[in-house]
């Protein structure tokens, strides 16, 4: 293979060379001008103009009706998104009007003029008439243009009131969703707290306790050991102990704010927040997304309903919509159909397992080696009790220890507060202890 | 003065390394410049066609991959590692944007063309130019040396954003790849100023003797402007890319806070990475013009003396060029739709930016008019202007989807973004190069430029160039991200799968195409037919020079200047060329 990429090459230069020289022993014949386009040259490029013209105009023609204006995702799951496709569709026509109109005076034109003997140009060198007119027809329909889409873009932008708010936290690879809980309000979360176990870095008081005696126990320890085995480590060993003892204590010191801005109501706040892997919506339902990431940028871009906002480490970033159509009534749209009957009878040539429609949450912010497979499944569901029972399972599960006996705080009136954070402080000790 | 430099001009001795190495003749800097920028282009071709491959065969192995980039690019079974396929990535855009089109272009025909078009003997500083070509020599091999670094170069995309462009824990490219990305843009941004500096302070002072600014070619003020846009970008470029510096090597935190990786939370607290993105789009959007505009004048020239015909709207294209300028640098926020701006500012952008597209529309169609009963000679220089003229339309139309904030929601960061700025950038201002080189071969080297192979090298340019990126648009609509290693993992884009192997074997063909150009270059530098003085019968100045390139330019006085550069076919005059240094007539007006 590299033996042959090389031999083309040696062979295309040599190929070259020999023409080249044929060519200039002719024209050297000819005694020819080399700066004079000739009468066959010009024939020929007038020619491939128009040819080229002409396969622009159809080949281009042909891909805007055979992929259209958002091939694979024609329909609009997002109440929103409707508009945008509207919006969309309005430009085009204005400017594949534009598209097609100058191409071709450009084109007619270079063809129309082309040297001829005895020919002498016009000298036309300015007309302000024109001009005019081509600063004025752009003007006013930019002006249309722009007010359209400022019109859009001031109601999407609107936050919705009383929209159900979903947390998306963004990580190399991968996503991670948080429903806010019966009272509709997240949890105070923060990079500092972030574990295995809770990979969003909810904050509770309790949390925070555990988190401080912990590290203490760790500065603790480490400082016995330096004390004890300090004259026999190496140095760098020993220097990385020290550091991480530093560092340790600044952790300690920098989560006195966290501490400062928890409050009993944050605390019952985090307390009934459910962490999940996979989306679930109500179709019908307005959502309130905020996004946030722990390391690097990344952008959650949700094709099906039209919807992108960054995700910044050190920056909260909204994003409001309306699934309108179920995952289950998506799979029945003709077009989604005949898009994954084509998919899959490929994919079983390919010997790749066939699939079904599905929303999905990808990544469109370079992040990292795998940021090409950084995905969460959405799924719409029809009607609430679907999305309760999937909700009420959700809850059950133990993956998140500060959640951890605490499934349905609003229901254990009888409890203080006190003893809610004491449980949770059990939880998470014990979880850190195994 | 004009004796001094008559002297100078044939009694200097000059031994190779003065005449070919530090050379202080902006003719010869001009070549150094082209000759570094192709020999970068090449590098960036060959990694673009390295990653489409990828891009539309994701599990195949090549052996080009092997042959190219070597085995530390490649995982155990053979395929590109996901994380060097970003890194090629990141290098192509590096080297295209910078080193191609804004080193490159401007390099080559500013030097080349301003002392020669405004009746100079030299660059106000040869010494400074001389260093420009340096410091750009300089970076491009750091540049180039990056890519052979055992963790990688720079991986986090030509923007290089933190926090991924700072933490190496992120992607390894951040680590040692990305110093000497940072090292390298500081050199050529050094380069680039003096470079903007020198072109500015030539053209306010040295013009000759009846050369007013309103008599300017349109190259001329093309290039003015593109050095004014650089001297006020570029710095805020720098601070940018120190300030990334100093959070990558010595902790501090101005992009850095709330960043947990690697399983512990960094110390780095209350910076924003959003502030890069606000520094470098700062430059960015005007850099982007940087690259278009000296394509742009280019095209001005090569287009009125081809087509036979006063270029159309003199005074609206040097008004559109100053409008384009101002305006770039309040737009930058077109960039920034999608990272959770305040939608208010976000729709002062909307505004701001579709003014651009006002006088970007007023040059498309003064170079329209201007064929216009034209009488025009198909020079391979005149099809890439003809071509430039084309792309740029394509390309701006998508440029006002993009625009609007609402319709960015969808695509931004998707294929139909690097549709759109490849058809301008890649085609359009590509083109513009293309057809310089072409078009002032003959001042460079005193000979021509083959053109049968240069309408080779055209027709298939620009057909694989529209086959690469005009499908590209419908990938982009389809929802398909940029930067994504394959689409394999969303059956949702399998769709599209046929249309990206189309663009790879568009891209294949149209990389094997510049093959042609290479040969027709080299070859004709040493065996193309010997140049007439004027072969274009243009009317610039740089055409009273003599064939034989002198120092100094011109043997005697310098000339004087009577009249416009634009006076093609004027019907008070027989030839249909009458040169800027041809007094008028009697009864004549000056234009
Ligand atoms: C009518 C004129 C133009 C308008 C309205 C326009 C608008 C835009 C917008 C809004 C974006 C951001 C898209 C996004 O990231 O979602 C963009 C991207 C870009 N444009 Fe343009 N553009 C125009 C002309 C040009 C020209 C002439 C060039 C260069 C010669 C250019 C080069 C670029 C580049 C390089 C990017 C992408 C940068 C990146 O994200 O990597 N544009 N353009
Ligand atoms: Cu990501
Ligand atoms: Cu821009």
């Amino acid at each position: 293979m590299k033996f042959l990429i090389v031999l083309v090459i040696v062979l295309v230069i040599v190929a070259l060379a020999q023409l080249m020289k044929v060519y200039e022993l002719s024209s050297k014949l000819r005694n020819k001008d080399e700066a004079d386009v000739t009468l066959g040259e010009t024939k020929f490029n007038a020619g491939m103009l128009l040819v080229f013209y002409l396969t622009l105009m159809i080949s281009s023609t042909w891909m805007f009706f055979h992929y259209g204006p958002r091939p694979g995702l024609e329909i609009s799951a997002s109440e929103h998104g409707n508009d945008i496709d509207f919006l969309y569709d309005a430009n085009w026509i204005i400017l594949l009007t534009v598209f097609y109109l100058t191409q071709t005076l450009l084109f007619v034109f270079a063809i129309k003029y082309q040297k001829k003997k005895g020919r002498k140009a016009v000298f036309f060198a300015h007309s302000t008439k024109l001009e005019l007119v081509w600063t004025i027809i752009p003007a006013v329909t930019l002006a249309g243009i722009i007010i359209g889409g400022l019109l859009v873009w001031n109601k999407i932008t609107t936050p919705v009131e009383n929209a159900e708010v979903i947390e998306i936290y963004a990580q190399q690879f991968g996503w991670n969703a948080r429903y806010a809980g019966e009272d509709n309000t997240l949890g105070n979360s923060d990079f500092k707290v972030i574990e295995t176990n809770n990979p969003l870095g909810v904050v509770t008081s309790a949390l925070i306790d555990t988190k401080e005696k912990l590290w203490k126990e760790e500065i603790e320890k480490i400082e016995k050991q330096i004390k004890e085995e300090g004259e026999l480590t190496p140095d760098d060993k020993l220097e990385e102990m020290v550091e991480k003892v530093e560092r340790l204590k600044r952790q300690i010191i920098r989560l006195e704010p966290l501490r400062r801005a928890q409050t009993p109501e944050t605390d019952l706040a985090a307390n009934d927040d459910v962490i999940v892997k996979e989306l679930y919506l109500v179709k019908g339902k307005d959502y309130e997304f905020k996004f946030r990431s722990r390391d690097v940028i990344h952008s959650a871009l949700f094709p099906h309903f039209r919807a992108q906002m960054n995700c910044v480490p050190g920056m909260e970033t909204r994003f409001t919509f309306k699934p309108t159509i179920s995952t289950a009534e998506m799979r029945k749209m003709p077009e989604v159909i005949a898009q994954y009957e084509k998919t899959n009878e490929k994919r079983v040539v390919q010997g790749k397992e066939e699939v079904e429609f599905n929303y999905v949450l990808l990544c469109n912010k370079i992040c990292g080696s795998s940021h090409y497979n950084m995905q969460m499944n959405i799924v719409v569901v029809d009607t609430q009790e679907e999305f309760d029972t999937w909700y009420a399972e959700q809850k059950k599960s133990k993956t998140f220890p500060i959640l951890v006996g605490l499934e349905e705080p609003a229901k254990e009136e009888d409890k203080t507060e006190e003893t809610i954070v004491e449980t949770v402080m059990d939880s998470t000790a014990v979880a850190q202890v195994q | 003065m004009g004796a001094h430099t008559h002297e100078e001009g044939h009694h200097h001795h000059e031994s190779f390394i003065t005449k070919y190495l530090f050379s202080q003749d902006h003719k010869m800097i001009s070549k150094q410049f082209l000759i570094t920028a192709m020999v970068m282009g090449i590098v960036a071709v060959i990694l673009s066609v390295l990653f489409r491959l990828q891009i539309a065969w994701p599990n195949e192995q090549f052996e080009a991959m092997k042959f190219f980039l070597g085995d530390s690019y490649l995982s155990e079974d053979g395929l590109l590692k996901p994380d060097r396929y970003l890194a090629i990535v990141t290098i192509h855009g590096t080297i295209m944007v910078f080193f191609v089109l804004t080193g490159g272009l401007s390099g080559t025909f500013s030097n080349l063309l301003i002392p020669l078009q405004i009746g100079a003997r030299d660059m106000a500083s040869g010494l400074l130019n001389m260093l420009s070509f340096w410091l750009f020599f300089l970076s491009s091999v750091i540049m180039i040396y990056s890519l052979m670094v055992e963790s990688g170069p720079a991986s986090a995309g030509w923007t290089v954003y933190p926090p991924l462009s700072i933490l190496e824990k992120a992607i390894p490219g951040s680590g040692t790849g990305m110093t000497l990305w940072l090292l390298s843009m500081t050199l050529f941004i050094a380069s680039s100023l003096l470079g903007a500096l020198n072109y500015i302070v030539t053209i306010l002072n040295l013009r000759t003797i009846g050369m007013k600014m309103t008599r300017l070619p349109l190259t001329i003020w093309a290039f003015f402007v593109t050095a004014i846009l650089g001297v006020l970008s570029f710095p805020v470029l720098v601070s940018a890319v120190l300030l990334l510096l100093m959070d990558k090597s010595f902790g501090t935190s101005f992009y850095l806070s709330d960043i947990f990786i690697g399983g512990e939370a960094l110390d780095a607290s209350g910076g924003s990475p959003i502030l890069y993105q606000h520094l470098f789009w700062f430059l960015g959007h005007p850099e982007v013009y940087i690259v278009l505009l000296p394509a742009l004048g280019i095209t001005s020239e090569i287009v009125s003396t081809n087509a036979r015909k006063p270029i159309f709207g003199y005074r609206a294209m040097i008004g559109s060029i100053l409008a384009i300028g101002f305006l770039s640098f309040i737009v930058w926020g077109h960039h920034m739709f999608i990272t959770g701006m305040n939608p208010f500012i976000g729709g002062i952008f909307v505004f701001t930016t579709l003014l651009i597209a006002i006088p970007s529309a007023v040059k498309a169609f003064n170079y329209i008019t201007t064929l216009w009963k034209g009488n025009i000679h198909y020079t391979p220089a005149m099809l890439f202007s003809i071509g430039l003229v084309s792309t740029f339309i394509t390309g701006g139309l998508t440029g006002i989807i993009l625009a609007d904030a609402t319709l960015d929601i969808p695509v931004h960061d998707t294929y139909f973004v690097v549709a759109h700025f490849h058809i301008v950038m890649g085609l359009s201002a590509i083109f513009g190069m293309f057809a310089g080189v072409y078009h002032w071969f003959p001042k460079m080297y005193g000979r021509l430029m083959n053109k049968k192979l240069g309408y080779a090298h055209f027709w298939l340019t620009l057909v694989s160039g529209y086959g690469v990126f005009f499908p590209m648009h419908f990938v982009g609509l389809a929802g398909a991200p940029r930067r994504y290693y394959s689409n394999t993992e969303f059956a949702f884009l399998d769709h599209i799968q046929d249309l990206n192997e189309v663009i790879t074997i568009f891209a294949i063909i149209g990389g094997i195409a510049q093959l042609i150009f290479f040969y027709n270059f080299f070859h004709s530098m040493y065996h193309g037919r010997v140049t007439t003085q004027n072969p274009w019968r243009s009317n610039t100045l740089e055409w009273t020079t003599p064939v034989k390139p002198i120092h100094g330019n011109w043997p005697g006085a310098l000339p004087v200047v009577h009249r416009w550069p634009y006076d093609y076919s004027n019907p008070d005059h027989e030839d249909d060329f009458v040169p800027q240094d041809v007094p008028l007539k009697e009864g004549e007006h000056s234009h």
